[in-house]
């Protein structure tokens, strides 16, 4: 073995000396810069990470200002790169945005086949985006001889998020392509949050009922009543108050479809008897009167008005109490309350975003919609009072017509706070301006935002409870707007 | 020596300082580097990582390591007060593990575990959301043993690393979670050797599922898991798990119901986003365990805990046999210093953390519940014993943490000193934290104040003891009538009877009636982290005590209970009206007076029936039943036929009837004498069931008499149990469609009852025990007596005759047999494990029995055990397996064995107890 000669010996063993000398002394410089001057520790542990990210960030830039054409194959090597990353990786938000514009280009370009093999892997990045799987919806509702798995996709979607609008409307469009007019109904009403279990295809609600106790129709008697359907058969059941003189029974909005069989079974405390629509007139003062539909011996037609409705005077016996129900075979083509969705679609947006923001001139027309569904827009303005005063409730009622303004005054010395409840009614908003600053105690779920003094409720799916604090140490006043 | 010489002899050894100098340097860049480049630059993990903390903790740990290997070298021995466990995963395994984390560690390798000697097969992963639970050189694991190879009883643990240096969070927490009733995984604390390696105290945690509801005492149904955090997050939606059912999973699931099924789940959520009215909390009643979850925020009030919030660590266990929603224990992470209340907050006495914690303190009844669960812990002492047994947790863990490798938490390298310190101090935070508790629950502030009004007598209350029962003293003698408290809400007057609650002795009135101070939930956010700000701030509550037949004027004196025991004198105030209670729901729990109602002559049932009153059927009573109808009693039942007019449960026409079911503990001294009941079925709905035509859920004390039950159609049982005890005399169970008796979780007592031509079992145990005396098996399609899933049985004097199998004990079953006559069936002693959950087979133990003309005498798997004592036998049974006898069959004696002197000394209670 040839060892090298003692000089070279000495001169390795003194570099090595030396390099043991370097490290350490680095080894000494890093300890004291981690004690010393932390703040460059934090310095290059910053730049360090934005290194990391730039990148991407720079890809995603480039495509942005990429020329048409080029945007997919940029964001497509964009994504080569980041094949390795994975979801909770500093780089994933970057990775998903790249599907996100990738995917859109994609059908944009109409090449719905590489959009499904996009959604595809961005699902394989993350099982649980639901963007990603509704990627994967789009691009197989465009691709031809496919809409049956996007209707099971967009059913997957919906049934994790009903009231997600992205996810409501590819579902309600499934099942209104497919005439699976229980489907949409059903996703309808999950939709709002309303409940509502459809009975095959029939969905009826919306009857409502008011009376005349001799100063006119109350706004306030209004009555909602649900329908029960078995088959074809229709019972609608209501009492009406004693000393109620006229009854005036209004048919769901825009509904369209024929009643017959028509007959009114009166129980009381006597027994049950059977009224039919001439008997209606005869028996009582008033005679029957209609309004948007055709009486014809026992049958009701409805022609899709929208406040349809069968009127009648009570008479003397009308202090018994006593317990109605309206029976009848309904013919008809279907649900009641598609007109409203079709009817929307046919603008090109549908369900409760175009309710909620249709032009003023329709408001008229969306409270009538809320006032067949329910009735009245009811909004109650409850005081709570300082710790032993008197609460004070003042109901806010806009039912059927225009905007409803209110203004409500309360002495602070007497009322610690102020609570707004508010029906849970879909499609509607409500602006409150609150001429103080507000420190504001949102009960969950109360979808309400609250800024720069004005309150913004967009439809909740419950009644939504809110309560206000106001600084302002003199009174509490509330102007409020029902839109 | 000249100073040249000394430099060339510095230089000369140098060596021996840089050398080791850069070994550890480079080692520490390394290291250092690469947690920092993956849990930092590469991951955005929940502990940062910063450089700074990682490069001092990666120093710290090499520290440690020259530490213990210097002053602890070889020493490996078995700590006496904590358990070793042992895990042998092979280097490849591990190697896979760590490959990509976290989404590497994820994936099952093989691996053995061991511990005091035995070893099991198994799989281990790492587990857990957090960076804590992979990121650092202890790792928590997921321990799954092989199905025959149960580890103490479970099949699935986790080995969990604490995340502080307080080291018992979870751990304590849990323990008080047992303390308080609720459903917790088991849980210890151990010392884990991976390789032969110490790796230091882990928490072993059972991994929640079926056999944890089994072990105590619950019916298995549906769990629902609700974590929507880190990976598990879903992203295009919110994740809170209150709003969307689909964001929980189950890890376990009723299997009477399609796996997919929520409905229950749907049912919960749709109350907690109702709106808030008195419907919304009746209806919450029906669904929870009002109870329970008011032990669970017990707990969470307790343990200073936020950790269970919209998004994360929600378990809910859905009783389907109760139809009620109970809260299960998991990951509280108790009094961790991050979540306490800003200073100067003073104590959390209230936890908002999510939408159902919100819901659920609207709600009077619940507040009223936990404020006595609290009370009792106090007065029980049962604080200061877990405080005690936490002090003995820290003495043994202690020499575990002074040889723990790597006591690293929070990207942080801790001294096993500052660990114990951290320990102590924590113990004394509870007893601190404790004290606070004691005093705003259960002892009052201020007097309750009361004045008279034109009708009774009104009270004002101001702080969180409530009133838990009133006495008026009178100057004269009164007889109270109908009793009613009133309260306001929202500008309206509401009243509630509680006539039920009113007792009157000369001139003392006394009325149990519950009443609180306003509690107004202040919540900013539901978002977890911002929950902590959420409170309760208490507003003083008014009430008026409306009594029949007492005047106002004539009350001297107000005395009131505030939870104690002892009475406090109520202070005169300034008459004024009634405080509003705003959101308040069910302020007053009603009791009014019930009236029994009574059924005579013929009765015709349509539809379902659902009773919430007392019930007395008369003698001679016809109960027609149309087809599908159902009666369930929530209330007492008194149905006591004679022999000469029995009562009847018939259908209307050949179309069998659902179900006659005692639904409750209201239910409880139930009694059927001389009743029969035919061609009935069941009843199921979305979120129960009921499997038997005479379904008996969770009533105690019911009797059955002279009763005879026949022809069940459509569902499996004829008369089944769950969570009750039932005595049964001089009955007879004919023509069953399958089980004529069904017990699950339940105890019985049978005399003289005959079961006959059932098509499946005549009598049916499932964590069960049953004495049964004198009664007789015919011709049942499958078992006379199935004992099964950790029951017990004593028969005596029982005839089989002609079954499939006369008695068959199976899954750590026992079945004691006393002169028992077995004759003619295809096999007449049977035991075998059929479920790996149980760790065993079944017993039989006959004594001074028959056993005759049978197919086969006795037959037993190799996890169980048949003994034959004095037993008269035609047929020998192979005595080489399992399979024992003694006595005539075979000559000399057989030694008690463990499992028989068990049964003797469980017997021997029994008599005692009879």
């Amino acid at each position: 073995m040839l060892l090298p000669s003692a000089g070279l010996r000495k001169k390795l063993t003194n570099l090595a000396r030396v390099v043991l000398l370097a490290i350490s002394g680095l080894a000494a410089l890093t300890a004291l810069i981690f004690v010393k001057r932390p703040d460059w520790v934090d310095a290059f542990d910053a730049r360090t990470v934005a290194a990391h990210t730039a990148a991407t960030e720079a890809a995603l830039l480039r495509v942005e200002r990429a020329p048409p054409g080029q945007e997919i194959a940029q964001m497509q090597a964009l994504l080569a790169e980041l094949t390795d990353v994975r979801k909770g990786d500093r780089l994933a938000p970057g990775k998903r945005a790249a599907f996100v514009r990738l995917h859109g280009a994609q059908l944009a370009n109409q090449a719905a086949g590489a959009a499904l093999t996009t959604a595809h892997a961005w699902q394989a990045f993350d099982a649980l985006d639901l963007v990603a799987k509704l990627a994967t919806h789009d691009a197989l509702l465009a691709l031809p001889g496919r809409h049956i798995e996007a209707a099971t996709v967009a059913r997957e979607l919906f049934a994790v998020a009903p009231d997600q609008q992205r996810f409501f409307l590819p579902h309600l469009q499934a099942c209104l392509a497919a005439h699976d007019h229980a489907g949409a109904a059903q996703a309808f009403f999950a939709y709002l949050g309303v409940g509502g279990t459809p009975v095959g295809s029939d969905i009826e609600t919306g009857w409502v009922l008011q009376r005349d106790a001799g100063d006119g129709f109350d706004p306030l008697s209004t009555e909602v009543l649900d329908a029960r359907c078995g088959g074809d058969d229709l019972a609608v059941t209501f009492s009406p108050p004693p000393g109620s003189r006229r009854l005036r029974l209004t048919f769901p909005a825009r509904a369209a479809l024929t009643l017959t069989h028509v007959r009114f079974e009166v129980t009381t405390q006597s027994g049950t008897f059977e009224v039919n629509l001439r008997d209606l007139a005869h028996r009582t003062a008033d005679p029957v009167s209609s309004r948007g539909l055709r009486l014809d011996g026992d049958r009701i037609g409805l022609d899709g008005d929208d406040q349809a409705s069968l009127l009648w005077g009570m008479g003397p016996g009308s202090a018994a109490t006593s317990t109605w129900t309206l029976r009848a075979r309904c013919v008809r083509e279907k649900p009641l309350w598609l007109d409203d969705v079709l009817g929307l679609e046919a603008v090109g947006v549908a369900g409760r975003a175009l309710l909620a923001s249709s032009a003023p001139g329709d408001a008229g027309a969306r409270l009538r919609y809320l006032a067949a569904r329910r009735a009245a827009l009811l909004c109650s303005v409850v005081s709570v009072q300082m710790d032993d005063g008197p609460a004070t409730t003042v109901p806010i009622t806009a039912n059927g017509s225009d905007a409803a303004q209110f203004r409500v005054t309360f002495a602070r010395a007497e009322h610690a706070a102020v609570r707004l409840v508010m029906p849970a009614i879909a499609c509607v908003d409500l602006q409150l301006r609150t001429p103080f600053s507000v420190e504001s105690r949102l009960q969950p779920k109360s979808r309400m935002r609250l800024s720069e003094g004005v309150l913004r409720a967009a439809a909740p799916s419950a009644d939504a409870i809110f309560e206000l604090q106001p600084s302002d140490p003199s009174s509490i006043e509330l102007i409020g707007e029902l839109r | 020596m000249s100073l040249r010489r000394v430099l060339c002899a510095v230089w000369r050894w140098s060596w021996l300082l840089t050398l080791p100098i850069s070994i550890a340097f480079v080692a520490w860049v390394r290291v250092t580097w690469q947690r920092y480049h993956t849990f930092r630059v590469e991951q955005a993990t929940l502990e940062g990582f910063p450089l700074r903390d990682v490069g001092a903790m990666t120093l710290g740990e090499m520290v440690r390591h020259l530490e213990v290997a210097w002053t602890r070298a070889g020493d490996y021995r078995p700590l006496p007060a904590l358990r070793t466990l042992d895990l042998h995963v092979p280097t490849v395994g591990l190697a896979r593990l760590d490959a990509d984390l976290p989404h590497s560690g994820s994936q099952f390798v093989e691996a053995v575990l061991g511990s005091g000697g035995q070893k099991w097969r198994a799989e281990v992963r790492y587990r857990g959301d957090n960076v804590y639970h992979w990121g650092y050189a202890k790792k928590s694991f997921r321990v799954k043993t092989k199905r025959g190879q149960l580890f103490e009883g479970m099949r699935a643990f986790n080995l969990i690393v604490p995340r502080t240096k307080e080291l018992l969070n979870n751990y304590a927490a849990y323990r008080l979670a047992h303390r308080l009733g609720l459903i917790a995984p088991r849980v210890e604390l151990v010392e884990l050797r991976v390789n032969g390696a110490i790796r230091g105290v882990h928490v072993l945690t059972e991994q929640l599922d079926e056999s944890t509801l089994r072990s105590q005492s619950y019916m298995p149904g549906d769990l629902y898991s609700g974590d929507a955090v880190a990976l598990r997050a879903y992203v295009g939606i919110a994740n809170d798990l209150f709003r969307y059912p689909a964001l929980w999973e189950k890890q376990a699931a009723n299997n009477h119901y399609e796996l997919t099924s929520r409905a229950p789940l749907e049912a919960l959520l749709a109350v907690v986003n109702a709106a808030p009215s008195e419907a919304r909390h009746a209806r919450l009643r029906e669904l929870v365990d009002l109870d329970a979850f008011a032990a669970f925020s017990a707990l969470e009030i307790l343990s200073a805990t936020i950790h269970v919030d919209t998004e994360h660590n929600w378990r809910l266990f859905y009783d389907a046999n109760r139809g009620r929603f109970v809260p299960v224990v998991w990951d509280l992470f108790g009094w961790d210093a991050s979540n306490a209340p800003d200073p100067g907050q003073g104590p959390r006495l209230d936890v908002l953390s999510s939408p159902m914690h919100a819901v659920l303190h609207a709600d009077a009844g619940f507040l009223a519940a936990r404020q006595r669960i609290l009370a009792r812990f106090f007065a029980s002492g049962e604080h200061a014993t877990f405080l005690q047994a936490i002090s003995a947790d820290m003495a043994a863990v202690q020499p575990a943490v002074e040889r723990d490798p790597e006591l690293t938490m929070q990207v942080r390298s801790v001294r096993p000193a500052a660990v114990v310190t951290a320990m102590q101090e924590m113990r004394q935070q509870i007893a601190r934290l404790w004290q606070d508790i004691e005093d705003a629950y259960t002892r009052p502030r201020e007097p309750v104040t009361y004045w008279r009004t034109e009708r009774g007598i009104a009270f004002l209350l101001r702080d969180r003891v409530p009133i838990t029962r009133v006495r008026l003293s009178l100057n004269q003698a009164a007889r109270p009538g109908a009793a009613a408290v009133a309260w306001r809400r929202f500008g309206e007057q509401h009243q509630t009877d509680i006539s039920a609650s009113t007792s009157g002795h000369g001139t003392e009135v006394t009325i149990d009636v519950a009443l609180s101070a306003r509690h107004v939930l202040q919540i900013d956010s539901m978002r977890t982290f911002e929950v902590k700000v959420n409170r309760a701030v208490l507003r003083p509550a008014a009430y008026e005590l409306l009594i029949e037949g007492v005047d106002p004027a004539t009350v001297i004196d107000v005395r009131c209970e505030r939870g104690g025991g002892a009475f406090e004198s109520a202070v005169p105030g300034t008459p004024r009206e009634l405080v509003d209670l705003g959101d308040v729901w069910r302020p007053v729990e009603p009791r009014a007076v019930r009236l029994p109602r009574v059924w005579r002559g013929r009765v015709e049932l349509a539809g379902v029936t659902v009773i919430d009153d007392p019930l007395v059927i008369e003698p001679g009573t016809v109960v027609r039943l149309a087809p599908a109808a159902s009666l369930v009693l929530r209330q007492r039942v008194l149905a006591r036929g004679t022999a000469a007019a029995p009562i009847r449960f018939e259908p209307t026409d050949d179309k069998p009837w659902g179900v006659i079911a005692l639904q409750g503990q209201d239910a409880s001294g139930s009694q059927f004498v001389h009743c029969e009941l035919r061609d009935g079925s069941g009843y199921k709905t979305p979120l129960f069931e009921y499997s038997a035509m005479l379904s008996i859920h969770d009533v105690r004390d019911v009797l059955l008499s002279h009763c005879h039950l026949r022809d069940s159609r459509i569902v499996d049982d004829m008369l089944h149990t769950v969570y009750a005890d039932l005595r049964v005399t001089d009955c007879s169970f004919t023509g069953a469609l399958a089980d004529a008796v069904d017990l699950d979780i339940s105890h019985a007592t049978f005399e003289r009852c005959t079961f006959e031509k059932s098509g499946n079992d005549g009598l049916d145990l499932m964590t069960a025990s049953a004495l049964v005396v004198d009664c007789i098996f015919r011709g049942c399609g499958d078992k006379g007596i199935s004992v099964g899933e950790d029951s017990r049985l004593l028969a005596v004097r029982p005839k089989m005759v002609q079954c499939n199998f006369g008695v068959q004990s199976k899954d750590d079953s026992t079945a004691a047999l006393i002169h028992a006559e077995l004759f003619e069936n295809k096999v007449a002693i049977d035991a075998y494990k059929k479920n790996w959950r149980y760790g065993h087979g079944g017993r039989v133990f006959a004594y001074n029995s028959s056993l005759l003309r049978n197919g086969k005498t006795a037959t037993a798997d190799k996890d169980s055990r048949v003994l034959l004592r004095d037993c008269q036998v035609d047929v020998a049974p192979p005595t080489a397996g399992q399979v024992v006898v003694d006595g005539h069959a075979t000559a000399g004696p057989v030694r008690r064995d463990a499992d028989e002197s068990a049964l003797l000394r469980h017997l021997e209670v029994q008599r005692d107890d009879r």
